[in-house]
């Protein structure tokens, strides 16, 4: 029955025309973006908090929420039709997805396509409704101890399922821990590695890092390489195109529905989201597939899948932000961020303290989801003509976006200055293989770590062993442990049997 | 051979900000009575982050004897230039903000970054970067109420 009225609480906040708007912008930039390649939803998110200071922050959240499962949508159009994914999450989509838009049949692709989204989105809502209260519940009883263990396990979980070199991917992390601490202690107040700038005193803003490492580390990153021109798929003409057959569905149910259960899986985990999801998806429908052969040759289960796992994923990860204060990529670094401008403190204590916007949040996803059907149907022509905008138009507007957004947060020159330096630091950063989304997640969970850590060793009398001896920070930390070992493992392992390999 | 050079600048990098936050946490110090005092924190990440780096650059430096090369994107010539002078129009364009408001030297640094920079057709430029400002004005300035000053004179 508690849920039932929670439930209800979210229909009647998502439902109120503003958020209703909020969800609708949120949806429709998504898609554009994840039509666009090169600008993804982090980047978005970061060039839009600004916008966010002037609304109110369950419409803020909504408006967030939309751009990042809107630009799964609005990716997997462009992986189709164009064969250019325009997110990360929608690389897989291009392997089946553009084959089968090549045999003709782009309508059926993009409808199955929506469709599973669709579904994926339903469900995730519904996994989230079952387990949302619980989860927050059981993370109300942590104590500083347990809140240190779990930040730690999160970012390692960050670190160590990401794509990419680990190592590197760590010491991205370990950077962004460092820059958290720059500023006032925040048990002491002492003032630590200002360099006597008064500037630094608040320490680094995360919007400034953050618009300067994606907007501005992408605008850099972009000039350097610019796009050719695209092929374009003849697009469906009108909805009826876009339906697919009796046998597409007959193929795709069990690929939709296990790609929604992974992705809700994977969302929840910190650090994978919707990449991993379906690139999951995809290896699974293809390993249990009797015919594995037609993958990479137009098989509809090879879009099917993953467009369902990426959309989960994306709304699923959510779930370790809201009730445990965990983000669990650098999108929901950027939302942990805006909820933090904003005077809320994301965790179990936000579903108590604030239901309207948990509940508003988690009904708007379903809401969305609908809208972006019905916008996606007829406007899938305008979507993809948007394509035809070259970088080189598109990057010098970012730029000024960045410049007001990161001016508007204080009035300040300074903070516009400081966004230009972490947009240079990006750029660097990616031309030495190191990701900056493990450091903004670091960088936003630094201030909880280390205030879980001064806590806990305060409840141990300044011995650190209170973090293993209660039971559940011991077993967070163990396994946080075994996560590093069985990836350090697997890599040695692999690295021998290369080596064999070669010898043989 | 330049793409592994550059993982280990990175490395050394990241081994010079561990040290310095490590060193700095110790200028903190670490425990007051009994009690974790400011340089804790960031001592023990600086430390770990110095070691991480180092094992980091041990790899880079194997590969870059091995001639492995990673998959990362080099420098080139004419890639940099962009970047650097997107760099230096922002910068200046930042600086002539508070002298003449935002719609000048918006609308300059568009223009140089459409017409020189990107090489668009300077019609096509003028015409863009004079919509794009004046929509930026309209959204941030006018209706989202950015305390930016659209000119002074």
């Amino acid at each position: 029955m508690e849920v039932f009225d929670s439930v209800m609480l979210g229909f009647s906040t998502a439902l109120t025309p503003t958020n209703l708007l909020f969800c609708f912008i949120g949806v429709f930039t998504g898609t554009v973006i994840g039509v666009l390649p090169g600008l993804g939803p982090t980047a978005t998110m970061s060039l839009l908090i600004p916008v966010t200071f002037h609304m109110d922050t369950t419409g803020a959240i909504i408006m967030l929420a939309g751009i990042y499962y809107g630009a799964m949508y609005g990716g997997s159009i462009t992986s189709i039709l164009v064969n250019i994914p325009g997110e990360a999450a929608s690389v897989i989509t291009c392997i089946d997805g553009h084959q089968v838009a090549k045999n003709g049949r782009a309508g059926p692709a993009l409808g199955i396509s929506a469709f599973g989204s669709l579904f994926a989105g339903v469900a995730t809502v519904l996994g989230i409704v079952i387990i949302g209260p619980p989860l927050a519940q059981v993370a109300l009883e942590f104590g500083p101890p347990e809140n240190f263990s779990l930040i730690v396990f999160g970012l390692i979980l960050v670190v160590f399922i990401s794509t990419g070199s680990k190592l590197r991917s760590l010491m991205s992390a370990l950077v962004g821990i460092v820059l958290s601490t720059v500023g006032l202690d925040i048990v002491s107040g002492e003032e630590r590695f200002t360099f006597g700038l008064p500037y630094f005193l608040d320490g680094i803003h995360i919007i400034v890092l953050a618009m300067g490492l994606f907007g501005i580390g992408e605008v850099l990153s972009e000039a350097e390489r610019r796009q050719s021109n695209v092929d374009v798929i003849a697009k469906p003409k009108n909805t009826s195109e876009l339906l697919p057959t009796k046998e597409d569905w007959k193929a795709s149910y069990g690929p939709i529905g296990r790609g929604t259960l992974l992705g809700f899986f994977f969302g929840l985990l910190p650090g994978s989201g919707a990449m991993v999801a379906s690139f999951g998806s995809y290896v699974l429908e293809k390993k249990i597939s009797k015919t594995p052969e037609r993958f990479g040759h137009g098989a509809i289960e090879g879009v099917a899948g993953p467009e369902s796992a990426n959309n989960a994923g994306a709304q699923a990860s959510f779930v370790p932000l809201l009730n445990l204060g965990i983000p669990s990529g650098a999108v929901m670094g950027v939302v942990m961020g805006v909820l933090m401008i904003h005077g809320v403190a994301p965790g179990p204590l936000l579903y108590i303290e604030q239901p309207q916007l948990f509940w508003g949040v988690v009904i708007s996803m379903l809401i969305g989801n609908v809208m972006l059907v019905i916008l996606n149907v007829p406007l899938i022509g305008i979507f993809v003509r948007l394509l035809s905008v070259p970088a080189s138009i598109l990057s010098p507007m970012i730029l000024i976006i960045c410049i007001i957004g990161s001016y508007s947060l204080n009035n300040n020159i300074h903070d516009v200055v400081a966004m230009l330096i972490a947009g240079l630091c990006g750029y660097l950063m990616k031309k030495a293989l190191l990701d900056p989304a493990p450091l903004i997640v670091a960088f936003v969970l630094g201030q909880m770590l280390e205030s879980s850590l001064h806590s806990g060793l305060a409840i141990g009398y300044g011995n650190p062993s209170v973090f293993f001896t209660r039971p559940i920070s011991a077993i967070l930390l163990a396994c946080a442990a075994i996560v590093i070992i069985s990836s350090a493992s697997g890599g040695f392992i692999q690295r021998r049997l290369l080596k064999r390999l070669d010898s043989s | 051979m330049l793409k592994n050079t550059q993982c280990i600048i990175g490395s050394v990098f990241c081994i010079c900000l561990g040290a310095w936050a490590t060193v700095g946490g110790l200028n903190l110090q670490l425990f007051v009575m009994g009690v974790p005092a400011s340089g804790l924190f960031p001592f023990l990440f600086g430390a770990i982050l110095v070691a991480i780096g180092v094992v980091s650059l041990f790899i880079d430096i194997r590969h870059y004897r091995a001639g492995i090369s990673s998959e990362l994107s080099s420098f080139g010539y004419n890639g940099t230039r962009k970047v650097f002078a997107y760099l230096i129009l922002s910068i200046s364009c930042t600086l002539l903000i508070p002298i003449f408001g935002f719609v000048i030297p918006c609308f300059i640094l568009l223009f140089i970054l459409f017409a020189l920079v990107e090489g668009v057709d300077w019609k096509l430029s003028l015409l863009v970067a004079s919509g794009f400002v004046i929509f930026c004005d309209i959204l941030f300035i006018r209706t989202l109420g950015v305390q930016l000053q659209s000119f002074i004179f």
